[in-house]
């Protein structure tokens, strides 16, 4: 504390000086140790909690998004322009194959592949049902799907007159693997299109949705049935990770023919957004009760502080220090505090989410709701420096206002009844 | 006395004659009528469709054959891809056949309702069946007279638990159940879908809406049109037409 006694001040010079303030607020703070140690343990606390809340989120969204897209839909996908709102036969891309392997060229893209989708009558011996029929390139689809991999009976598709079907749409089919199904449409101009496939799988996504109405067959045999030769409802685009995928994204809209409208996962599952922001919402109340209690905490110390110290603060306004002096010191405390508060809780937070991430927390069966929203059966939170800077500033700021409210008296204080005071 | 009896007996029951005409019919009838002008005991009619659509149109060639109000069955001739594409429509169940595959496929009731082969018409429109006569509650809420004709519009809200996806229908009539138009509504009672006949003439000894149009409303640029070549009605029909064995041996005669 001698840098506090060697920088007093000369007579005559009393302006707000912030290096004095520091030393002085430093000196202050330590003269109640207890308290001081007790509010930056509880900063440190929320900030470690708040990082790590954060991470998790962040963790979570990721790895819903991560299985969402990797299911089916792909980080992006290249559609014909008003596709997405009227997904009707005819508006499709063509050519497709050209497309294909120019997006394949590009840096970051893991797999692309083309669709052909089309809403159809799928029939088995007795029994039919609208169904969504994919018409799919076997080998892309690996690339880029996790569904292939889904399988609950028998195999993926490899070429020919084959589907692979969900299971509960084989189910209500009654048919089983090795059986037909005759899937009936309309084609981009109007004809019949009509073709019968084998099954030769079928797959639990555990999605209801998917298993109870896609049917995925061979591009070719589809392409054929419906008159629809190197032409595609959707490129589907899987890339390095999310943020690559939106660059990707970016550079695509730059050179996307005037018909061809390039969409990200958002727009491809709302649902799934919706969520998240639903959450994400949840989680901002949350954060803003805890940052509400520890403000409250703060509040408490500082105005215990003013209290005990009137008679030293009218001493030091008798002295001749500005009362907007005063504030600032009492602001620099209150910066110290948290300052300390921060940067314990970012050293027990940081190594606290790198922890959990790499072990994971279980959370039992997800169940079907969780899957739904693709939520793996162990949640990892990611470490973000967003997590860090938004906690850390909105602990500093809150411990800033919550010294400033007390403060203000001080600016009420008359020097000559403080000192009478105590 | 005698003679004037009858001149007075005349004169009355010729007055309840009058009367009895001026009373409009009921609904229920107006649609009966309706339904069985174009289908009789037993019906064939050979008609073109053509499908309209901004990119593209599509003519094809049908023929038909009904029997009572429940059974029909439609079967496609022209263009030579889609030949010999048909439906049978017997009792409440419904077959396609699709010669590509040589294979009948048992369809959902519910299909009845929806867009027929890619067209603006669902197989009810096209095989003019009596649902609107079961599922629906049917009311008289126009009556006017417009070119020699009186002309009625009846409007047919299905029951709750009828398998439809409208909310309402209006149907406007003339009295010898020509049918004019029929306009179909959403649930929010938009409406979504208008037919409107475009020809009437005498064929097959009957006069009736021989070019239909449907349009839906919130697409201008899409229609589907059906125009009626041939007709005959009241004519004997082997039994085995409505059958899926008749559906799958693709017989036209």
């Amino acid at each position: 504390m001698n840098v506090a006694v060697s920088s007093v001040p000369r007579p005559g010079h009393a302006p707000v000086k912030l290096g004095l303030s520091g030393a002085l607020a430093w000196r202050n703070l330590w003269r109640n140790r207890r308290r001081t140690l007790l509010s930056a343990g509880a900063i440190a606390f929320s900030v470690a909690l708040l990082t790590f809340a954060m991470s998790m989120q962040a963790g979570t969204y990721g790895t819903m998004v991560d299985n969402a897209t990797q299911l089916l839909h792909g980080h992006l996908q290249l559609q014909r322009r008003g596709y997405l709102d009227d997904p009707r036969i005819e508006n499709a891309l063509h050519p497709a194959a050209d497309r294909v392997a120019q997006i394949r060229a590009i840096p970051g893209v893991v797999a692309a592949t083309s669709r052909i989708a089309a809403f159809a009558l799928v029939s088995g011996y007795d029994r039919s049902f609208g169904a969504q029929l994919l018409g799919v390139d076997p080998a892309g689809e690996r690339a880029l799907s996790t569904l292939p991999n889904m399988l609950s009976e028998g195999r993926y598709i490899e070429n020919g007159a084959e589907a692979y079907a969900g299971r509960v749409l084989a189910r209500n089919l009654d048919v089983s693997v090795g059986g037909q199904i005759v899937v009936l449409g309309t084609g981009p101009s109007g004809g019949v299109a009509a073709l019968a496939v084998t099954l030769v799988g079928t797959f639990a996504s555990g999605i209801a949705e998917l298993d109870r109405q896609l049917l995925e067959v061979p591009y070719a045999a589809v392409a054929e049935a419906f008159e629809m030769d190197d032409s595609a409802h959707a490129i589907v685009v899987r890339a390095e990770s999310v943020p690559r995928a939106a660059a990707i994204a970016q550079a695509l809209r730059k050179e996307a023919r005037a018909d061809e409208v390039v969409l990200e996962w958002p727009a491809l599952l709302p649902d799934l957004e919706q969520a998240i922001m639903l959450d994400r919402a949840a989680g901002n109340v949350m954060f803003g009760i805890l940052a509400a209690i520890v403000t409250i905490g703060v509040l408490n110390s500082f105005l215990m502080t003013v209290f005990e110290r009137t008679r030293e603060f009218g001493m030091l306004l008798a002295m001749g220090m500005r009362a907007r002096a005063v504030l600032v010191l009492l602001q620099a405390e209150a910066l110290l505090l948290s300052a300390m508060g921060c940067a314990a809780g970012v050293a027990i937070g940081v190594p606290l989410v790198l922890l959990v991430g790499r072990i994971g927390i279980p959370v039992g069966d997800s169940g079907a709701a969780m899957r739904a929203f693709h939520i793996a059966d162990r949640l990892h939170p990611a470490l973000s420096t967003a997590a860090i800077v938004r906690s850390v500033v909105l602990l500093m700021v809150c411990s800033q206002l919550a010294a400033l409210l007390p403060a203000l008296r001080v600016l009420r204080i008359q020097p000559v009844e403080a000192l009478r005071a105590a | 006395m005698m003679r004037c009896s009858i001149v007075l007996i005349f004169l009355i029951t010729s007055a309840f004659g009058a009367a009895e005409a001026a009373e409009p019919p009921t609904a229920h009838d107006l649609i009966a009528g309706v339904i069985d002008l174009t289908r009789g005991q037993t019906s064939y009619a050979e008609f073109s469709m053509v499908i309209h659509r901004p990119d593209w149109e599509r003519s094809s060639k049908l023929v038909a054959w009904t029997r009572g109000r429940e059974d029909a069955l439609i079967r496609f001739t022209a263009p030579a891809k889609d030949a010999g594409n048909a439906t049978l429509k017997q009792g409440q169940q419904m077959w396609t056949f699709t010669p590509k595959l040589n294979r009948v496929i048992r369809l959902p009731f519910s299909m009845m309702s929806q867009g027929w082969a890619g067209s603006d018409f669902s197989y009810n429109d096209l095989s003019r069946t009596d649902q609107l006569l079961h599922d629906y509650e049917l009311a008289l809420i126009g009556d006017e007279t417009r070119d020699g004709h009186r002309q009625y519009t009846v409007e047919a809200v299905p029951h709750d638990d009828a398998p439809v996806v409208w909310g309402k229908e209006q149907l406007v009539l003339r009295d010898d159940y020509v049918l004019l138009g029929q306009t179909f509504f959403d649930q929010a009672m938009k409406p979504l879908k208008r037919l409107e006949s475009r020809e009437i003439r005498t064929m097959g000894g009957r006069t009736f809406a021989t070019r239909m149009r449907m349009v839906p409303l919130d697409k201008p640029d899409e229609w589907t049109e059906i125009a009626y070549d041939q007709a005959q009605f009241d004519m004997k029909i082997d039994d085995g037409m409505f059958t899926v064995f008749a559906l799958q041996s693709g017989r036209t005669q």
